[in-house]
């Protein structure tokens, strides 16, 4: 294909003063992986495509239902019933068929993300739940890719660029603005939230353009900001974020630590089900005799614990079930993601009959406060 | 100080009368907040601060702008 025919479908953007045909060629080369083909992910897979990103990955387990037409633009009423992932990938191929297009018609998982993000260049976030946000975000984190992230609820979305190298560094991720996932989903109200359609489309667009300053180095993309738009006022907010030191503590060590953490969690609005201790709640509770203590760490380590407990690793926990007094339980780990685990695998097992709880934030964090206080 | 809400906190708190005599850190501004609106604890909202989010405690002044941000889930 001659130069001319390549780039001739992106013409009037290479045009552009600071773009032309070396920003055109980057956004080519470019792997894109954008996850979960809802609202946003509609809006942004399109302009992403238009635009000439040469290989776009769709990562989506949900077939296309009669509630989502309202703002997923890419499915119509035949759609529904089919799988999301495929019905847009066959979309976008009629709309522009020299993008590579790659199907990931599945759930992103702690065990299948890394394989699957491991080949992109930039990830976008079209995911529906928190569980997933903080996920993709650790991911990222982890294997050092910028995250465009975006959100909705009602008539508003947030927007940032995160994780994206600025000065030699990391920019801020999402764990800098939110640090920590709790453990029931309570806020989200679990897709029984109302949105409007056309703000979806505004803030998938608005990724679609990060991406593309991402890729191409062109303009000021949102590193360190958040941008929140309300689609009833009109009104524009931006805040200033900054990567913060601790942030990484949050986020699990490595790939091993990644495929073990708890992201998904139930919807529930039963306040019974926080199960995760506060440092001072703990230190409270610990005085007591009628409390079992776990580490439910595979290998303590050096950490110092200066309180009576027994150890049973996470991987032996279901077999030492019977041998667990008791009827306040108390979990605890480095960080708290592994405890957390092991406090939900115990509710199941002992349903109501005993008080479960995790040590939130694991005995690091503990011992840093137990040191302030 | 002047606090405006976003998301559903805005609905929860806007034109409510909130009395901040005191309070010198955000961590002091939460408390108050929790106990004047006790349906805050099972949410979680990130403090900005003259439009910067900062992370932990911090100082607050008299003039000082906070916004209040709950975490959106939707796509």
């Amino acid at each position: 294909m001659t130069a001319d025919n390549r780039y001739g479908r992106y013409r009037h953007q290479i045009l552009l003063r600071d773009f032309g045909e070396a920003a055109q060629q980057k956004l080519l080369d470019a792997r894109v992986l954008v996850v979960g083909a809802g609202g946003l992910g509609c809006a942004a897979l399109q302009y992403l495509v238009a635009a000439g990103a040469g290989t776009i990955g769709i990562a989506d387990d949900d077939t296309v239902h009669l509630t989502n037409l309202h703002r997923q633009v890419l499915y119509g009423t035949n759609d529904i019933g089919y799988p999301k992932a495929k019905r847009a990938a066959r979309r976008l191929k009629q709309l522009n068929p020299d993008i590579e297009i790659q199907v990931h018609p599945l759930r992103l998982t702690p065990q299948n993300t890394l394989g699957i993000i491991g080949s992109y260049d930039i990830i976008v976030d079209g995911t529906d739940n928190h569980g997933s946000k903080y996920m993709i975000n650790d991911a990222c984190v982890l294997t050092g890719k910028p995250f465009i992230f975006g959100a909705v609820s009602e008539s508003e979305g947030q927007l940032a660029v995160f994780n994206a190298v600025t000065n030699g560094s990391f920019s801020a991720n999402y764990r800098d603005v939110f640090p920590y996932q709790w453990p029931y989903d309570k806020e989200a109200g679990c897709n029984e939230t109302g949105v409007i359609g056309v703000l979806t489309g505004i803030i998938g667009c608005m990724q679609g353009n990060e991406v593309i300053k991402v890729i191409t180095h062109t303009g000021n993309p949102l590193v360190n900001r958040l941008v929140t738009f309300n689609a009833l006022t009109g009104r524009m907010h931006e805040f200033s974020i900054q990567a913060g030191t601790e942030t990484r503590k949050l986020i699990p060590a490595d790939a091993k630590e990644f495929m073990q953490a708890r992201y998904e969690m139930p919807c529930t609005n039963d306040d019974s089900n926080f199960i995760e201790l506060p440092a001072g709640e703990f230190q409270r509770l610990i005085n007591r005799n009628d409390i079992t203590v776990i580490d439910v760490r595979e290998n303590p380590g050096p950490t110092r614990v200066e309180f009576q407990h027994i150890h049973i690793p996470f991987g032996r926990l279901k077999e030492s079930l019977p041998t667990i007094k008791g009827d306040t339980i108390i979990t605890f780990c480095e960080k708290g993601i592994l405890s957390l685990k092991a406090a939900l695998l115990l509710k199941e097992a002992f349903q109501n009959g005993k008080k479960i709880y995790s040590l939130r934030h694991g005995i690091n964090n503990w011992n840093n406060t137990n040191n302030f206080a | 100080m002047e606090i405006i809400a976003f998301g559903r906190l805005a609905d929860m708190i806007e034109n409510k009368e909130i009395n901040l005599e005191g309070v010198t850190t955000t961590d002091q501004l939460r408390q108050k907040l929790q106990v004047r609106f006790p349906f805050l604890s099972g949410i979680r909202y990130a403090i900005a601060v003259n439009n910067k989010i900062l992370p932990g405690n911090a100082f607050l002044e008299q003039n000082d702008r906070i916004a209040l941000l709950p975490p959106y889930s939707g796509g």
